[in-house]
């Protein structure tokens, strides 16, 4: 019955993402960024979408059951009010410098704006390494939740492929046009889906107060935040990680998307609240996971509450919705690095900027195939937890975030600034990285709480103005802030 | 109409930023409305957020890039 549902639900997928497919214009400019006509509902879905991941659905659950409500404020309500500001000054004004020089990735702006390929490459390098553990969180997701759904009769690897395959088809086949309408269909299913469950799963307590006075008399550590020191640094230097989302390739693909500026209204407005739809149920679910289940549990904690508490309908709902979380974040992913070896190396370097529009989407179409077959075959050999994955990847992007808002907003920052805080970036990453594998549980700078975005991304900030103070001002930068 | 991108809406943020540090209240374990008071709490700021942030779309929207659109 699991099967035949999700079944049913890639199936539906593939017909969506088909559908995107008859509008399709064969440009390099249709293919990356749908020919900037998406509106502001899709806008808004797809945004959502591709933000939240499998570790929203099952690693923030898992979370939440190891440390207690406290994840709602360091990952849901921080990027609530955080990433709406994102999109406000950095998704509209790199909007409208996309459409003004007609730019597909953010590493155009890069190069363009501070007159620097080198710095576009080093850029894209630091990008590409970040973006490979991010997507190995949605496809080593897929196939840990068909084993944990399954009970192990179906295999890890097949989930994974599963995954790949489907997003292979749709993005291969439409594009950014055919991956906007599925994420927009697959962002409404995993939200029915986190909602059904919580009702269902609630039900079974006697509702959500009976829940968690239940948990507190249990557990009562896991319905405060804690207010030590610790819990002090954790919760600040946690406001830096939504920041992320300013440096990701595949939402500066969604930003360029947009039809009109305007479109942008939508997203800023709604996001907040359906960040905590979303978060909600998940974290909530997560924490009377502690009621039944001692840990350590074997497999993602809101899968185990599913079966044991609802029927196989709900159980095949719940990977279908696991795998739109997964699909709405992997179809942006790899159609983002697309578009930059398509841009960036091959069209920049290989061709001299003359690439023809069919020879573009080829190229697209190409890397997207062979981005989901290294991932695929990297997931098969991948341990670390999925939210592992993700906060070490959302660390180095975080990091690079002073880089763009010196771009756009910044007449007087210049390329070796901006090269200083990449470099800052890259030396800072591995050091944190490196001291983190000899660190006995959750790893922060010192033991102190502090986790290591919250001393890149000041570092790299401080490093781009002091840089870019001592060296001559960049010329020719007024058509990145004046009007015509 | 705003004729570049407004600052006023960094204030929100650092406010919206301040009022997320409840730190009064971290310890609290009172259930409301059958939900942790600090869930509660960041619920709320949710909702507070997406009314700031409505009012910042109403009051502070960068008009010349749809200006620039339209030409």
């Amino acid at each position: 019955m699991i099967m035949v549902v999700v079944a049913i639900y890639l199936g539906l997928v593939l017909i969506v993402g088909a559908m995107g497919h008859r509008l399709f214009r064969a440009t390099g400019e249709d293919y990356f960024v749908a020919s900037r006509s998406i509106g502001p509902v899709v806008l808004l879905m797809t945004l959502l979408g591709t933000n939240l991941t499998a570790f929203t659905m099952l690693g923030a659950s898992g979370e939440a059951y190891r440390q207690g409500v406290v994840v709602f404020g360091l990952m849901g309500a921080s990027s609530a009010i955080v990433i709406p500001f994102l999109f406000y000054y950095l998704g509209t004004k790199s909007w409208w410098l996309g459409k003004r020089f007609s730019y597909l990735t953010q590493i155009q702006l890069i190069r363009d704006r501070y007159t620097s390929p080198a710095l576009g490459t080093l850029l894209f390098v630091v990008v590409v390494l970040l973006m490979l553990p991010y997507i190995l969180i949605g496809v080593k997701g897929g196939g840990d939740a068909l084993v944990a759904i399954t009970r192990g009769d179906w295999p890890s690897w097949a989930g994974s492929l599963l995954v790949c395959g489907v997003t292979f088809l749709y993005v291969t086949y439409g594009g950014m046009r055919s991956t906007a309408w599925a994420n927009t269909f697959q962002t409404t299913v995993f939200i029915l889906v986190g909602l059904v469950a919580y009702l269902v799963i609630m039900d079974h307590y006697g509702g959500i107060g009976k829940a968690m006075t239940t948990l507190r008399d249990a557990h009562p550590e896991f319905v405060v935040f804690g207010s030590d020191s610790y819990a002090t640094l954790k919760m600040l230097s946690y406001q830096m990680l939504p920041m992320s989302v300013a440096a990701f390739p595949h939402i500066y693909g969604h930003w360029l998307s947009a039809r009109t500026a305007r479109s942008f209204q939508t997203p800023i407005v709604f996001y907040p609240i359906c960040i905590a739809a979303v978060w909600v149920p998940s974290v909530t679910l997560g924490m009377v996971g502690r009621i039944d289940f001692t840990a350590p549990v074997n497999g993602p904690i809101l899968i185990e509450l599913i079966l044991a508490h609802t029927g196989g309908v709900l159980a095949g709902c719940l990977a279908a919705g696991v795998f739109a979380a997964i699909m709405s974040s992997l179809d942006s992913q790899t159609l983002a690095l697309g578009a930059m070896f398509t841009e960036d190396i091959v069209r920049f370097y290989g061709f001299d900027d003359q690439l023809s529009e069919k020879q573009q989407v080829l190229f697209g179409r190409v890397f997207v195939a062979a981005f989901l077959a290294l991932a695929f075959v990297a997931s098969l050999f991948t341990t670390r937890s999925i939210f592992e994955l993700g906060t070490w990847s959302l660390t180095g992007f975080a990091g690079l975030v002073p880089v763009f808002v010196g771009a756009l907003y910044w007449k007087r920052s210049t390329k070796q600034g901006a090269a200083a805080a990449i470099l800052s970036v890259i030396g800072l990453w591995i050091f944190f990285f490196a001291d983190s594998l000899t660190a006995d549980g959750a790893y922060s700078v010192g033991g102190t709480g502090l986790i290591p975005a919250g001393v890149i991304v000041p570092v790299s900030a401080l490093l781009l103005v002091l840089v870019s103070l001592a060296t001559n001002p960049p010329r020719d930068t007024d058509r990145f802030f004046a009007r015509r | 109409m705003p004729r570049q991108t407004q600052l006023w809406p960094l204030g929100v943020l650092l406010v919206l930023l301040i009022l997320f540090f409840n730190f009064w209240m971290w310890d609290r374990d009172a259930l409301v409305l059958g939900l942790p008071i600090n869930l509660l709490y960041h619920m709320g700021l949710c909702v507070v957020a997406t009314l700031a942030m409505a009012v910042i779309v109403r009051r502070a929207w960068p008009h010349h890039l749809d200006e620039e659109d339209s030409e």
